[in-house]
């Protein structure tokens, strides 16, 4: 079990994307690799402020992420029927579903239960139920995501101190980190040390993204190759251009 | 850890295996306890899906949403997520999502349907359960009923806290010989199982079955 805490939004996707390659000793053994992804089981992650600064553009996503991520998780029609239970409800404790999908893949979230200690008081902490999730680029939209579900659930009864977020499996996949680096969001030196998932980046941006890389087969890896060859920059999308509602 | 009142907030509780050997009757509970529990939470078809994901997906985790039938209440239990190591791996560890947990009475047949879910339908057997429970309680007055349960002395117990002195009023007034009955159902069960007036058969957990109260 690992219990980690941070004052906002913004630290969790800056601080705990280094974790493994910063405090590896800590963790290894908790760790597992199979193939080149790390996981880690039973990860708590307590948030104590919505501040987010994520840009979507920074990690190779388009507006498009955005409207499929939200739509794929929140059935608005409930949302807002969610709101107004949080509104009128006299319960301590309330669950919001996140959608269910169907098909081989369950939907990374589950459900988001809110809890308060006092029925005559504002709805103060937020627990997120995850499945799973890949912390460099589909945890960080997710991050964007609680961003926004945090200020709209400010209008309906919430003051919400602590966001919890239960992660039964979470996994590094060191493809997307070196993505990340050879677009230029993170250097290679943040992630250089002294450790095997360090060595394993090192590896895997020099074969993709580093000045002798060739042309790889697997086609999502390959776009982004040609977008670093053309030095193309996707438009910005700074989160408050990013609409919820 | 947040304690006021029998309340605690972010509880998780980890374990290493499902057996249990508990005996519902002696938490005051009839077999319609277990039926109800079972009818509200489970759907066959919904288990076999599941199972049937579990046999064939390449991923490492899969959800079974629990239903809940009670249209003015969430359900306690949210869902849980099976998980593995590695695709190779058998299915190995069980998180249970919670929104509210009541530790001295229902959580003991919760943990006996979730027993039965893996061992009848799912034919796992987890080396690790999580429970995740945004806040449970306890509740002073009816934990009197089943106090034995839980091997601590009465005597021992600091009186100081509001829990415990709520919980000794609630004895002094409930639950010694010779009190008035109560007029509340629960409170009513619990104070005759405590004085040894309520004849239950026992309902030890090996005799529950998910299967027969579906096949209903």
């Amino acid at each position: 079990m690992i219990y980690l805490t941070y004052n906002s939004l913004d630290d969790v996707h800056h601080d705990f994307s280094r974790l493994l390659f910063e405090h590896y000793p800590e963790y290894k053994e908790d760790l597992v690799l199979s193939g080149s992804t790390w996981y880690l089981r039973d990860v708590i992650i307590n948030i104590k402020s919505p501040e987010c600064t994520i840009d979507m553009s920074k990690l190779n996503y388009t507006v498009n992420k955005w409207e499929i991520l939200k739509n794929k998780y929140i059935d608005f029609t409930l949302w807002d029927e969610f709101k107004e239970r949080l509104r009128t409800s006299r319960s301590k404790s309330i669950t919001f579903n996140f959608k269910v999908h169907t098909g081989e893949k369950d939907g990374c979230l589950v459900a988001m239960v809110l809890t308060r200690l006092n029925p005559s008081k504002p709805w103060t902490d937020c627990h997120v139920y995850y499945r799973v999730t890949e912390i460099f680029k589909k945890f960080a939209t997710d991050l964007i995501l609680f961003h926004k579900m945090w200020q709209d659930l400010s209008l309906a009864n919430c003051n919400l101190v602590n966001l919890y977020l239960h992660i039964p499996i979470l996994f590094f996949r060191i493809e997307f980190l070196a993505e990340l680096i050879g677009s230029g969001y993170y250097t290679i030196e943040e992630f250089d040390k002294d450790n095997p998932p360090s060595e394993g980046i090192r590896y895997s941006y020099e074969r993709y993204y580093g000045p002798n890389a060739e042309l790889v087969k697997y086609h999502s890896i390959q776009r982004k190759q040609k977008l670093k060859q053309r030095n193309v920059k996707l438009p910005e999308l700074p989160i408050e251009n990013l609409i919820f509602l | 850890m947040d304690v006021d009142k029998g309340y605690m907030k972010d509880v998780i509780i980890n374990c290493k295996s499902t057996n249990i050997a508990l005996d519902i009757s002696t938490l005051g509970y009839k077999k319609s306890k277990w039926v109800n529990l079972v009818n509200n939470y489970l759907y066959e078809p919904d288990i076999i899906e599941f199972k049937g994901k579990l046999d064939s997906t390449s991923t490492l985790t899969a959800t079974l949403h629990f239903r809940n039938k009670k249209p003015n209440k969430d359900a306690c239990l949210v869902g849980i997520v099976i998980g593995r190591s590695t695709r190779k791996d058998p299915w190995d560890t069980l998180s249970v999502m919670y929104r509210v947990c009541e530790t001295e009475r229902k959580l003991a047949v919760d943990l006996i349907l979730i027993s039965k879910l893996l061992f009848e339908y799912l034919d796992i057997n987890p080396k690790s359960i999580t429970l995740y429970m945004p806040y449970c309680y306890c509740e002073a007055g009816f934990i009197n009923g089943v106090f034995d349960l839980f091997g601590i002395k009465r005597e021992e117990v600091n009186p100081a806290t509001p829990f415990s002195k709520t919980m000794l009023s609630s004895y002094d007034r409930w639950y010694k010989e010779g009190c008035k009955s109560s007029q509340y159902r629960t409170r009513k069960i619990l104070q005759e199982l405590s004085i040894g007036n309520l004849q239950i058969e026992p309902i030890p957990a090996d005799i529950l079955s998910i299967k027969e109260v579906i096949k209903r």
